[in-house]
């Protein structure tokens, strides 16, 4: 597993820039509405849930189960986990994993780790919770 | 209570040839297609007053007026959502039909998939702005990879197998065998060879992928009234709906309480059986949207052919075939025969209730069409005369 996977980089706008500077400072920061107290995730503007439009960016835990997965074989050097992560906080995350594909299951617990793919952008990705 | 049911019907289909590279304009395609539509009708292009167009259609409404020669279009709606929007522009027609909006309404989609934009590369050609920045630089490559992830919730829930996807492969192989247009005729595949394919995103294999093609299909929907006069045994819409579920995005809807669940069919579903007044049993052929086999599994869960979690047994045994529980997409679907963006399955579904199908169901009065899955989506229930 030496070769480099090219990564593509997402591009923030005004909506998600906390977004991305949490993953540079690596942080998993998302929107919590400051009326109902709920995460959501992506970036909106208003809370889905109590439909206000005030909200902050809240530090989650980093902590979550794997809902689901796919393993993603076309267009990759190698077999590569992809993720739909839940957080503790609520929301799923599609994400990358850090673990071989024989290794993923549903419900196992993972946790929060980062990976750099360019000078501006810096993605999470998910490896099995310590102990 | 005031319906659609009945107060529209399909009196005409028109396809050009499906291939790998048209050679030729998604214009020229869409033209070829209506053109063909109307021949079928029995009317000439100069009647239409209405045209339905797909968002995402790079063919604009002005231009194929101006090619067409149409000096009174009165009836020119989009629908957006891509390969959803197929049932919901022949809804758009039903309506426009019933309330006296316009005439003779033509539904179209064009496009060379193959030879120009492969929505199966969308990873490579497009900026990672809106929300696919949060699902494709991690690796979820394209839509079948988004599809994957609810088709693994799906066999963590109800045990569904690998084999119940391939068993809807096989069932579309072997209707596009049958049928000369399809692009996979003459072409056969078994069981053995689905499991045995190339890997793209586990659990989809190759055979679970659809076709990337180039071409056009047209319908002609009108009047009860003014179908007496034409050329072809009209086809009844006894049913339209457009259909949206919580937590909404295109291909990516992670956030609902259950992903393995197509919540869009799910909802509308009841809407199309009540409009209809019939119910799954009386349904003698589908024509359900399968860009990916998985998305058949479960729709036949959405629309009550079985209870959720069973659309994998159901699948076993034929049941997709001719002969089985229920005869699916009859021309080999977009798995087989061509991915026009579902607009290929309502020609079939229209064909079925003509009787003029390669792979016809004995005595088909009543035929379900769905449109795209995963994404805000319709859905149609025809009848013959």
């Amino acid at each position: 597993m030496t070769e480099e996977v090219a990564r593509l980089a997402p591009m923030p706008g005004p909506i998600n820039q906390e977004f991305y500077d949490g993953l540079n400072r690596h942080e998993l920061v998302l929107q919590k509405c400051t009326d109902c107290s709920k995460f959501r995730f992506w970036p909106i503007e208003m809370c889905p849930f109590c439909n206000s439009f005030n909200y902050e960016w809240a530090r989650c835990s980093g902590k979550g189960t794997v809902h689901s997965y796919t393993i993603q074989h076309a267009t990759m050097p190698y077999p590569w986990p992809v993720l739909l992560v839940e957080l503790e906080e609520g929301p799923r995350l599609v994400s990358h994993g850090l673990m071989t594909p024989e290794e993923v299951q549903i419900g196992m617990p993972v946790e929060i780790d980062y990976e750099k793919v360019s000078d501006e952008i810096t993605l999470h990705a998910f490896k099995k919770a310590k102990k | 209570m005031d319906t659609l049911k009945d107060k529209s019907c399909i009196v005409g289909i028109g396809e050009t040839e499906y291939s790998k590279n048209s050679g030729r304009s998604e214009m020229r395609l869409a033209l070829e297609a209506i053109k063909t539509a109307c021949e079928d009708a029995g009317i000439s292009p100069k009647e239409i007053d209405g045209i339905v167009r797909f968002s995402v259609d790079s063919n604009q409404v002005d231009e194929i007026a101006r090619n067409l020669g149409l000096e009174n279009l009165r009836f020119f709606p989009e629908v957006y959502f891509g390969g959803g929007a197929g049932c919901g522009t022949v809804q758009m027609a039903a309506m426009a039909v019933a309330l006296g909006k316009a005439k003779y309404v033509v539904c179209f989609r064009a496009l060379n998939e193959r030879s120009g934009f492969r929505y199966g590369q969308m990873a490579m050609a497009m900026p990672m702005m809106g929300h696919f920045q949060y699902s494709i630089p991690f690796g979820l490559m394209a839509p079948g990879s988004m599809v994957a992830v609810m088709a693994v919730r799906h066999m963590h829930l109800y045990g569904t197998k690998t084999t119940d996807f391939g068993e809807v492969a096989v069932a579309t192989r072997k209707h596009a065998n049958k049928n000369p247009k399809a692009m996979m005729h003459g072409r056969s595949l078994t069981l053995e060879d689905h499991a045995n394919a190339r890997m793209i995103a586990y659990p989809l294999r190759l055979f679970d992928y659809c076709q990337e093609s180039d071409g056009a299909c047209a319908m002609i929907v009108t009047s009860p009234d003014r179908a007496k006069h034409l050329k072809q045994k009209p086809v009844y819409i006894m049913a339209a709906e457009q259909g949206t579920g919580s937590w909404m995005e295109m291909m990516t809807s992670y956030q609902r309480k259950d992903i393995s669940d197509l919540e869009e069919y799910t909802r509308l579903a009841p809407h199309l059986w009540k409009e209809a007044g019939i119910e799954p049993k009386d349904i003698d052929c589908a024509q359900i949207y399968d860009a990916f086999t998985p998305l058949v599994v479960m729709q036949l869960e959405s629309f009550g052919f079985c209870k959720r979690g069973e659309g994998g047994p159901f699948v076993r045994n034929g049941a997709l075939e001719i002969g089985g529980e229920l005869p699916t997409n009859t021309s080999g679907g977009c798995l087989s025969e061509a991915y026009i963006h579902g607009m290929n399955q309502v020609v079939e579904g229209v064909r079925q209730l003509r009787g003029t199908s390669f792979v016809q169901v004995p005595k088909c009065k009543h035929v379900l069409v769905t449109s795209g899955s995963g994404i805000p989506t319709s859905a149609l229930i025809l009848r013959s005369a």
